[in-house]
């Protein structure tokens, strides 16, 4: 009984520290940010409405990378796009693509 | 008739254009307001790079790290800073301690700290430099 207790116990902590004690992995985050480039990939590329130019995230804070993908994920932030690309994402890609992006070192 | 209205709304949708990549405003007061600890009563208040590092040395007031979950807002867009900003003050966007902060800033105060940010060297880039 006990151990059945802390089996369970253990279970559930294991599933609420998931999502942010995932490890990212770089190499396949690249490949997933692929998608990013279409509006992250252009300097001064502006959103259509409304109007302003689509922030710049390469070398940005991991966790706050993190924290922006999985509030869009959840509908926190509303931005339809973001809304929809984060919303078709694991919570293991959101993990690699913000290692990948804040990875990134600047070659200017 | 017809070549008018298109000119017109052209020229209208290339007027929000520039506008919106504009944010006109004024960096040295900007550096004022994101430095500030106190509002415009005078109220003592946390500043802003008391989360977000002054700068861009990504360093706290007190020599320490900023936070990695705070965003790097060095040279991030001025007119993407001003939305999130009104975004934060009008409580679209979730953030209790943001929310208070943004709502205690005048447009003007916004613009300002808009163009003071997005006016600094960067460690942040779009990605456009990465493509290969």
């Amino acid at each position: 009984m006990k151990t059945s207790l802390f089996l369970l116990a253990g279970l559930f902590l294991a599933g609420t520290v998931h999502a942010a004690d995932l490890k990212g992995d770089p190499k396949a985050g690249k490949t997933l940010a692929y998608t990013c480039t279409g509006c992250h990939g252009i300097a001064e590329y502006k959103n259509a409405y409304p109007n302003y130019r689509v922030p710049k995230i390469a070398g940005q804070h991991e966790k706050y990378l993190l924290a922006a993908l999985h509030a869009y994920k959840k509908g926190e932030r509303n931005h339809p796009t973001m809304k929809a690309q984060a919303s078709s994402f694991s919570d293991q890609d959101i993990a690699d693509i913000a290692a990948y992006l804040s990875g990134l070192e600047s070659k200017k | 008739m017809m070549i008018r209205t298109v000119l017109i709304t052209t020229a209208l949708l290339f007027a929000g254009n520039v506008a919106a990549v504009d944010v006109k405003g004024d960096a040295a007061n900007g550096k004022k307001v994101f430095e500030a600890s106190k509002d415009t009563t005078g109220k003592p208040v946390a500043a802003c790079t008391g989360c977000h590092g002054i700068g861009n040395t990504q360093k706290l007031p007190d020599g320490s790290a900023m936070p990695q979950e705070n965003p790097v807002l060095a040279g991030q867009y001025s007119d993407y800073l001003s939305k999130a900003l009104h975004d934060y003050k009008t409580k679209k966007r979730a953030h209790l301690g943001m929310q208070g902060n943004a709502g205690r800033l005048s447009e003007k105060e916004i613009s300002d700290v808009a163009v003071y940010l997005g006016s600094l060297k960067t460690n942040i880039h779009d990605l456009s430099k990465h493509e290969d």
